[in-house]
């Protein structure tokens, strides 16, 4: 008994979670085969043609991730600092291995437009091995898309907001978990031996599953030189979520959050760059002067929230740092400096009156931003550079006739006697 | 010191610095100091207009020195508090006549700063004049 799919119900799946379900379903269909001959030719031919589609999606999943500038750069040796030499065992591995991925999809056409494209579903009966490649091969595609949205489809760079463990990670560190998956359906038996019992011929059995089928060898081998995946990489989700960008109020609430999110980021790593808290402290303010000149009934949260933003402001004030300011927090604050200029609703006081609502409903997001930008704050390394003056920093402090003087007697031992009491039924005591 | 004179020895100052992006920073840097200057004094009542010009240029400043400008802090002279809105519009007024000069000499880099910032001290300069306080 196979249990049910356990991340299939997970609204936003993370890039570790759709390549275990990949590898579950591949592990279902090796299952099925070891278990049980398949029923008939037909669900055998779909069961090799599905095979060969998930091994199509892994090369192209493999693609997606080095990207294709990249990759064609090292087919063409090219030796600069970011492309190493081709003749590297770990990149000419690599390299082998991709190939022997779309090998089999060359020796028969493929199915992947009957059954994915469009979100059409094969209605036909493909048998339960051809199902589980079959799903398979969808979440390695949607890991393929979630994967693509954090790189620049013309240049192949890592886009602003990508997490640095994907931006900065080797590409043989991210295709080694496609590599787990590959490895679950490389081998061409028990496949071979239910095609042959299902009653396909051998010479169609040896022109789809050939016995000098290299890719397990391939497998193996870019496995044993790539190691173990990046961990971090495995909990990486879609880019970033949409924002609204038709309604000033939708927007302004969808960036905050944003804002917010990405403060947590710089919580979690421990550190961020005061240009950085400056951009959080200049949203801060601009909000505190929102509320005071255009919500007279929102005056507590005005008070507090200028508080607390003033006290950060003028402690980051003074400070420089050469550290660059984070790219995404102050995209998205320029943006609502914008929706929530004046003139931005001028013609639309409806449309004013509702960001004004978002932006008082959105003080609790501004507050939680306002304690991690003051925690960071505090422990920052950047420098505090005092401004120059044309006067001595310090006074000059006149020391004649203010001489240090020193008693010429020892000051008493401790501890000192006390008095005796003035009354003699006190009890006297002889040291306090 | 009147408001004009006060100008006027701020543009000698910075009339010397021989590229138009470099002027444009110092006059970007007076901006910036200005505002952060009124934004902090104005400690309890937020009712500041400066919020809207600060962050601008602040990141004007930072497209600047990105775009690889290089130079000297001008020494402001004192402004009468009072006079600081007049000061500050004016100040932006020399920011965008300075940023929108073309320069022959400018790189590529350094033109698109200067274009940002135009664009950044028009919108900074209506927003204070038109912002309630």
């Amino acid at each position: 008994m196979i249990a049910a799919d356990p991340v299939s119900a997970a609204p936003h799946p993370t890039y570790g979670e759709l390549m275990d379900r990949a590898r579950w379903h591949a592990t279902k269909a090796f299952l099925l085969l070891t278990r049980a001959p398949m029923a008939s030719e037909d669900h055998a031919r779909h069961a090799v043609r599905s095979r060969a589609d998930l091994l199509t999606g892994l090369a192209a999943h493999a693609h997606a991730v080095i990207g294709p500038a990249h990759l064609a750069a090292l087919r063409e040796h090219p030796v600069t600092r970011r492309t190493p030499d081709a003749v590297d065992p770990r990149v000419r591995h690599l390299l082998a291995w991709i190939d022997a991925l779309t090998e089999p999809s060359r020796r028969l056409p493929s199915t992947a437009h009957e059954t994915h494209d469009g979100d059409v579903r094969d209605t036909r009966d493909r048998g339960p091995v051809a199902e589980a490649y079959g799903a398979a091969t969808l979440a390695v595609a949607t890991a393929t898309d979630l994967v693509a949205t954090h790189h620049d489809g013309a240049t192949g760079a890592a886009r602003p907001w990508t997490p640095p463990q994907l931006a900065g990670s080797g590409y043989g560190l991210l295709v080694v978990e496609a590599a787990r998956v590959a490895a679950l359906a490389a081998a061409i038996e028990p496949l071979a031996l239910r095609c042959r019992e299902a009653g396909l011929t051998r010479s169609e059995v040896d022109l789809h599953l050939p016995l000098a089928d290299r890719l397990v060898d391939a497998t193996w081998s870019m496995a044993a030189e790539w190691g173990f995946p990046e961990p971090g990489i495995r909990d990486i989700t879609v880019a970033r979520p949409p924002i609204r960008t038709g309604d000033p109020a939708a927007e302004w609430t969808d960036r905050i959050r944003c804002v917010r999110d990405r403060m947590r980021a710089h919580q979690d790593t421990g550190h961020a760059g005061v240009r950085t808290l400056q951009d959080v402290a200049r949203l801060g303010t601009v909000v505190s002067h929102i509320l005071a000149t255009s919500r007279p009934d929102a005056s507590a949260q005005q008070s507090a929230i200028t508080a607390t933003w003033r006290s950060i402001s003028e402690y980051l004030a003074p400070l420089r740092s050469t550290e660059p300011a984070d790219r995404t927090i102050r995209g998205h604050v320029e943006r609502m400096l914008e929706l929530a200029r004046p003139a931005h609703t001028e013609d639309s006081p409806r449309a004013r009156d509702r960001l004004l609502r978002a932006i008082t409903d959105t003080t609790p997001v501004l507050d939680e931003c306002a304690a991690i930008a003051d925690r960071l704050a505090a422990s920052s390394a950047d420098l505090w550079i005092p401004a120059k003056s044309t006067r001595p920093y310090l006074r000059s402090i006149r020391t004649s006739g203010l001489a240090a003087r020193r008693p010429t007697e020892a000051p008493r031992a401790w501890p000192r006697p006390t008095r005796a009491p003035a009354s003699g039924t006190a009890r006297w005591v002889g040291l306090s | 010191m009147d408001i004009a004179d006060w100008i006027d020895l701020i543009d000698a100052r910075i009339a010397r610095r021989p590229r138009a992006a470099d002027r444009a920073w110092a006059w970007a840097h007076i901006a910036h100091l200005i505002a952060l200057n009124d934004l902090l004094t104005d400690r309890s009542t937020a009712r500041s207009a400066a919020c809207w010009v600060e962050p601008r240029i602040a990141w004007t400043l930072d497209d600047l020195a990105s775009a690889g400008t290089r130079t000297d802090p001008v020494r402001l002279p004192l402004v009468d508090p009072a006079d600081t809105p007049e000061a500050l519009q004016r100040v932006l007024d020399r920011l965008i006549l300075t940023a929108g000069t073309s320069d022959a000499h400018a790189t590529a880099a350094q033109a698109d700063a200067c274009a940002q910032a135009v664009t950044r001290a028009v919108a900074a300069r209506l927003d204070y004049a038109t912002s309630p306080t």
